[in-house]
């Protein structure tokens, strides 16, 4: 799964969920992971409408299972401010694991990653580490060690 | 007390395993054998056999969708609630279940 430096966006300034979700689905063009970011903002907002990705303690996982991804992706955004999520506890988002998958399932070692960072997620002190990176680099190192234990 | 159960949620890919993890991890913190099987993109995921279902007191359904092999728990107490509740409380989620089973108020699955 592709998940570097280049994934991870720090001090970000967001008005809304939308915004948000539209920065995800354009950073997944200019990575490469998908084709038509159109319709990774679409998946992404139908998604939402199902319920929302909001979770607990200012996290949200936002994903999109679409023909438009080339390749499964994480991109992960820290807020400046938080922002209204619809979250489990009604808490202001300012932490986003955006999970990216393509259609096309050749690849379930990346969905096997992807499902393991969400259960690893329900653990509060992984999300109090999560919340307490400040650089990219930490960010980058605290997500792939946990895909190196799945 | 032994509970078994199923999590599903609309693309199969987060709040499934979540779920699954959260009310597993609850069972370990109640003292409860929990065995939680995760229906989404990865197929089934942690099957409940039928050799878990021969002393399994109740099925919780973390889901508000439809689910597959329902017909395995025919005879059995089910309870349904809802997948974020069950990430977001799940602990709660487990002693209800218990409070149900004890009040006779859960349904029987037929």
């Amino acid at each position: 799964m592709k998940f570097d430096a280049s994934h991870v966006f720090l001090n970000q300034e967001f008005a809304d969920k939308n915004s948000v979700l539209e920065f995800v689905a354009c950073k997944a063009q200019e990575l490469q992971i998908a084709g038509d970011q159109r319709s990774v903002f679409e998946g992404l907002l139908r998604r939402e409408a199902e319920f929302s990705t909001g979770m607990v303690d200012g996290i949200a996982i936002p994903h999109c299972i679409s023909e438009a991804l080339t390749h499964a992706g994480l991109v992960f955004i820290r807020l400046k401010q938080g922002i209204e999520w619809g979250s489990l506890d009604d808490q202001r988002v300012d932490t986003v694991l955006a999970m990216l998958v393509p259609a096309a399932q050749a690849e379930h070692v990346h969905l096997r990653m992807l499902a393991a960072l969400a259960a690893q997620l329900t653990d509060r002190s992984f999300r109090q580490e999560l919340k307490e990176c400040t650089e990219v680099n930490e960010v980058v190192a605290l997500i792939n060690t946990q895909e190196e234990n799945v | 007390m032994k509970i078994v159960g199923i999590s599903a949620c609309p693309a199969g890919l987060a709040h499934t395993p979540m779920a699954a993890k959260a009310l597993m991890q609850a069972g370990i913190d109640l003292g409860y054998d929990v065995k939680i099987e995760q229906q989404g993109i990865l197929g089934i995921v942690n099957r409940i056999e039928e050799h878990d279902l021969v002393d399994a007191d109740l099925v919780l359904i973390a889901s508000d969708q439809k689910i597959e092999g329902m017909e395995r728990f025919k005879g059995k107490k089910v309870v349904r609630i809802n997948i974020q509740t069950c990430i977001k409380s799940p602990q709660a989620v487990l002693k209800k279940c218990v409070q149900l089973l004890e009040q006779g108020h859960e349904n029987t699955h037929q």
